[in-house]
């Protein structure tokens, strides 16, 4: 039987991080369908976050090219398509912000304000994206 | 000043914020030192006819390091607005800096009028400048 689960609004451009909509990592598992968050990385930090992060993050549902992070995500650095890529499981994640849609792009992003644990990365490595 | 820079130390961020804070009002500091894909970012925005932001952007970077150090930052400064369904962004400025020449007071001189440049560069977007759309949204269809 095919579930369909109730989305939560997606907040403007403009809404800041402390505004946004504070939620389960459960809830938002179950909103993307058990789907996992997407961290892009640059080349020199392969490996930062094996153990996890404290720090607070940003992470979106939406696969990309390495070109596409750029403009879709109206990231820094625009000369570096970020070309790798961790994968979360939001269900392992406590406290997770959003949706939101990107300031000056076209996708749409999570923050996690106390980061992820260990044993939220779902591949050990970071995966190559082509 | 002497501080070893970093934007996952508070007093770092602290430090950074508050110069950003004087440096871009009347925009308002809305987000401070978050992550996004390798690059830690502070949002300024205001809204008046457009929703206008300014964004300073800080990447870790081997390359292009004023001193023989592994670490440098690569300091960009963009400025962007949008109308609710189009939007543009504009590369203000960019920049290396060694981590504790963010807190160097002739380097912060030179942050502050940058910021102030990028604050200029956001009230001077018009509607005609927005030249990318974003996505449509739908509406939500609720469960049956």
């Amino acid at each position: 039987m095919l579930e369909v689960q109730q989305a939560a609004a997606i907040a403007s451009r403009g809404t800041p991080d402390s505004q946004l909509q504070r939620r389960s990592g459960a809830d938002v598992a179950r909103e993307l369908g058990n789907r996992y968050l997407l961290r892009y990385l640059l080349p020199h930090q392969l490996g930062q976050f094996q153990n996890g992060s404290s720090g607070k993050h940003c992470l979106t549902p939406t696969p990309y090219s390495p070109e596409e992070t750029i403009s879709w995500l109206a990231l820094p650095q625009p000369t570096e398509p970020r070309t790798y890529v961790m994968l979360l499981d939001p269900a392992r994640i406590s406290v997770i912000l959003g949706p939101r849609w990107v300031r000056l792009g076209k996708g749409i992003e999570y923050v996690l304000p106390d980061g992820f644990p260990q044993d939220a990365i779902v591949f050990r490595w970071e995966v190559p994206v082509t | 000043m002497t501080m070893a820079f970093h934007p996952s130390d508070a007093k770092s961020v602290h430090y950074l914020s508050s110069l950003l804070e004087k440096a871009v009002s009347p925009y308002k500091l809305i987000d401070v030192a978050i992550e996004r894909h390798g690059s830690w970012e502070w949002v300024a925005y205001r809204q008046d006819n457009l929703n206008r932001f300014v964004i300073l952007a800080l990447t870790e970077t081997e390359q292009g390091s004023p001193l023989p150090i592994a670490r440098a930052y690569s300091v960009e400064l963009w400025a962007g607005a949008d109308d609710g369904q189009r939007y543009w962004r504009d590369l203000v400025s960019r920049f290396t800096l060694a981590p504790f020449f963010l807190v160097e007071e002739g380097h912060l001189v030179q942050l502050q009028q940058l910021l102030r440049a990028s604050v200029t560069r956001a009230d001077a977007l018009t509607s005609a400048d927005l030249r990318e759309s974003y996505l449509a949204s739908r509406p939500l269809r609720k469960p049956a």
